[in-house]
C-alpha cells in the first residue's frame, strides 16, 4: 500500500528487496524440503550426497518408519483422540456459552469468570497431579482419561471464544422461537448452533491442531506402543547416537501432511482460528 | 432471554457435564498443584502424609535446587529473545504482505506453514539441521566460516541460541497475521495524508503506523512473553535440557524433577512457580496497558 503511495521505487531497490524475499522464504521452506528429501534417501546417502536429490527414490523408509514406529497405529490414534476431543470441546463449550451469555443464568458472571481464568493458566500446572489421578484411578494409558483431560484443558478456550461470538448474534430469532413455546435444546440446536457455524468451524480447527500437535500430557499419560499418538511415537525415532534420519524424517512427513492438507484447504480459517487461539491466552 | 421454570432441567443438562470435567480435571489439579506447594510431602504413593510448611518448599527450590536459577536464566533469555526477534522479523513480513507486493498468498503460506506443524515434527527436522553434520554446519563450511562449525545442540554456549531459533521459526507466522490485521484496519486516507504532507517512508513507520498499532505490539509482546516461557516440547526435544543440563528451562526442570528424578513435591513447586510468574506478568502487562490507556 505505502510502496503504490510513494510512487515507483527504483530498479535497484525492487531487486535487492526480492533477493531478501527469497532469502527469507528459502528459510521458512527449505527446512521442510530438506525432510522431504532425506526421507527419500539411502542411509549413507544422507551424510555422502548432502545437498543432492536422491540418487534413487527409497519408497522403502516410508514402510520401515511405518512398521518400526507404528505409525499407523499412532495415526489412527491421533486422529481418533483429535476428533472425539474436538466434538465434546466444542459441544459441551458452546452449550456453556450459550447459558452464559443467551440464556443469562443465575451466577452467570462467576461461572464465566471461573472459566475464562482457566485461559491463563498453563498446562504445566495440571500435569503432575494428572498423572498422580491416573495413577489412583487406574487409568495410565487410557485414552478417555486423556480425552478428558484434553477436552477440561480446552473448555475455557472456547467457552471464551464462543461467548465472545454468541454475544454478538442477534436476539430476535430466539425470542420468537421462544414465544412459540420451543424448548431450550431446540432453540440451542437449531437456531443458535447454526448462527455461530463460522466460528465453530473456526474453534474445530483450533481444538483438533491443539489436540493432534500435543505432546506433553500424552507422553506422560500413555505408555505402550499401541496406545501412542503421533508426537509420541515419533520421540521413538530419536536418541542421540545413530539417528536413522530416512525413517525419522518419512514418519516426520507422514505425521505433518494431515496438518499441511488441512492449513491449504481451510488457509483462511485455519490462520484465523490460531490468532484468536493465541490472542486470547 | 428470560427464564422459564421449565428451562431448568435443560439448564443442568447443558451446564454439568462441561463444569464437572473442567472442575475435575483441569480447576481441582491446578489447586491442588497451587496448595501443596505448601506441604512437605513424599513420593508417588498413594497415601502421602502431607505436613504444612509455608514457604519452605519454594525457598528450598531458589535455594538448594542447583539448576532453578540456571533454568529461570534460559527461560528469561528465551523470553527476550523472542520478544526480540519475532516481533521485528514478524512486523516487517506484515509490512510486506501489507505493502500490495506480489506473489503475496504464496508468500503468506511459506511463512505461517510452521504454525501448523507440531512442535515435535519441527524439532525433529531441525536436529537434523543442527546436527554436527547437518545443514548449518555445511553452509559454514561452504563460506569459509570453518572456526565457527560446532555442535550446536551438544555445545552449551550455544544450544540455548539454537533453540531460540526454532522458536521463533516456528512462531513468526502467527505473529506476521495478527499484525497483519491490525495493519487492514489502519485507514488508507491517513497514509495517503502522510505522503501530502511529505513524510517519508521511515517517518510514516515509526510516527503513524507503530503509535496506531500500540495495542496489537502489547499484545504480541504478552503472548510472546507467555509463549515462550510456557515453551516445553521444542526444549525437550532438541537437547532434553542437556548436555550437563545447560538448556534446562523451568518446565523442562518441572518435568524432570516430577516425572524423572521423582522429587514430585518439588517439581509441584516449580509448576506453581512457573503459574505464578505467568500469571504476575500478565498482571503487571495488563497494568501497563491500562496506565497507557490513561494517558491516551
Amino acid at each position: 500500500m505505502i510502496n503504490n503511495l510513494v510512487g515507483k521505487q527504483p530498479l535497484l531497490y525492487t531487486v535487492i528487496k526480492w533477493i531478501i524475499i527469497s532469502f527469507l522464504v528459502v528459510i521458512f521452506i527449505y527446512p521442510l524440503i530438506l525432510t522431504v528429501i532425506v526421507s527419500f534417501k539411502a542411509k549413507a546417502e544422507v551424510w555422502g550426497n548432502f545437498f543432492g536429490l536422491p540418487e534413487k527414490l527409497q519408497f522403502h523408509n516410508y514402510v520401515d518408519a511405518w512398521k518400526r514406529g507404528h505409525i499407523g497405529r499412532a495415526l489412527f490414534n491421533s486422529f481418533y483422540i483429535s476428533i472425539v476431543t474436538v466434538f465434546f470441546q466444542i459441544l459441551l463449550s458452546s452449550m456453556i456459552a450459550f447459558l452464559l451469555v443467551r440464556v443469562k443464568i443465575p451466577f452467570n458472571r462467576f461461572l464465566y469468570a471461573f472459566f475464562s481464568i482457566g485461559v491463563m493458566i498453563p498446562l504445566h500446572a495440571i500435569v503432575l497431579p494428572i498423572v498422580r489421578k491416573a495413577v489412583l484411578l487406574n487409568a495410565s494409558d487410557n485414552h478417555i482419561y486423556l480425552i478428558l483431560v484434553y477436552v477440561a484443558g480446552g473448555i475455557p478456550w472456547f467457552v471464551f471464544l464462543l461467548s465472545g461470538y454468541m454475544r454478538n448474534v442477534p436476539e430476535s430469532l430466539e425470542e420468537a422461537a421462544m414465544l412459540d413455546g420451543s424448548s431450550l435444546s431446540r432453540i440451542f440446536f437449531s437456531i443458535v448452533l447454526p448462527l455461530s457455524k463460522p466460528v465453530i468451524l473456526t474453534c474445530s480447527i483450533l481444538a483438533f491442531l491443539g489436540s493432534y500437535n500435543e505432546l506433553l500430557l500424552a507422553m506422560v499419560l500413555l505408555k505402550s506402543y499401541a496406545n501412542l499418538t503421533i508426537p509420541v511415537a515419533l520421540m521413538a525415532f530419536t536418541g542421540f547416537h545413530n539417528v536413522n534420519f530416512p525413517q525419522l524424517t518419512a514418519a516426520v512427513t507422514i505425521s505433518i501432511l494431515p496438518t499441511i492438507i488441512l492449513y491449504l484447504v481451510f488457509q483462511e480459517k485455519v490462520e484465523q482460528g490460531l490468532a484468536a487461539g493465541a490472542v486470547k491466552g | 432471554m428470560r427464564i422459564f421454570k421449565n428451562y431448568y432441567p435443560t439448564i443442568f443438562l447443558f451446564l454439568l457435564p462441561g463444569l464437572s470435567i473442567y472442575i475435575y480435571f483441569f480447576a481441582l489439579p491446578v489447586f491442588q498443584t497451587f496448595i501443596e506447594s505448601f506441604f512437605y510431602w513424599e513420593g508417588l504413593k498413594i497415601n502421602v502424609e502431607f505436613v504444612f510448611v509455608g514457604l519452605k518448599n519454594y525457598i528450598d527450590l531458589f535455594k538448594n535446587d542447583p539448576y532453578f536459577w540456571k533454568a529461570f536464566l534460559n527461560t528469561l533469555k528465551l523470553m527476550v529473545g523472542n520478544v526480540v526477534f519475532q516481533t521485528l522479523v514478524g512486523f516487517t513480513l506484515a509490512m510486506l504482505l501489507n505493502s500490495g507486493i506480489r506473489f503475496k498468498r504464496f508468500l503468506n503460506i511459506a511463512f505461517f506453514m510452521p504454525v501448523v506443524l507440531s512442535a515435535t515434527s519441527v524439532s525433529l527436522m531441525w536436529r537434523f539441521i543442527f546436527h554436527p553434520d547437518g545443514l548449518i554446519n555445511r553452509l559454514l563450511e561452504l563460506a569459509g566460516f570453518t572456526e565457527l562449525i560446532t555442535p550446536w545442540l551438544a555445545n552449551p554456549v550455544t544450544n540455548i541460541n539454537a533453540i531460540l531459533v526454532v522458536i521463533v521459526w516456528q512462531g513468526i507466522g502467527i505473529i506476521m497475521i495478527l499484525f497483519l490485521a491490525g495493519l487492514v484496519g489502519i485507514p488508507k486516507e491517513v497514509l495517503e495524508s502522510c505522503v501530502l504532507v511529505g513524510a517519508g517512508r521511515w517517518d510514516t513507520i515509526t510516527l503513524i503506523i507503530i503509535p496506531m498499532l500500540k495495542t496489537v505490539f502489547i499484545t504480541v509482546i504478552t503472548l510472546i512473553l507467555i509463549g515462550s516461557a510456557k515453551a516445553f516440547d521444542v526444549i525437550w526435544i532438541l537437547t532434553s535440557g542437556g548436555p550437563f543440563r545447560s538448556s534446562e528451562v523451568l518446565t523442562t526442570l518441572m518435568y524432570r524433577q516430577g516425572m524423572l528424578l521423582s522429587q514430585p513435591a518439588r517439581g509441584g513447586t516449580t509448576a506453581s512457580f512457573i503459574f505464578l510468574f505467568l500469571i504476575l506478568m500478565s498482571y503487571v502487562i495488563r497494568n501497563i496497558k491500562s496506565d497507557n490507556k490513561i494517558i491516551n
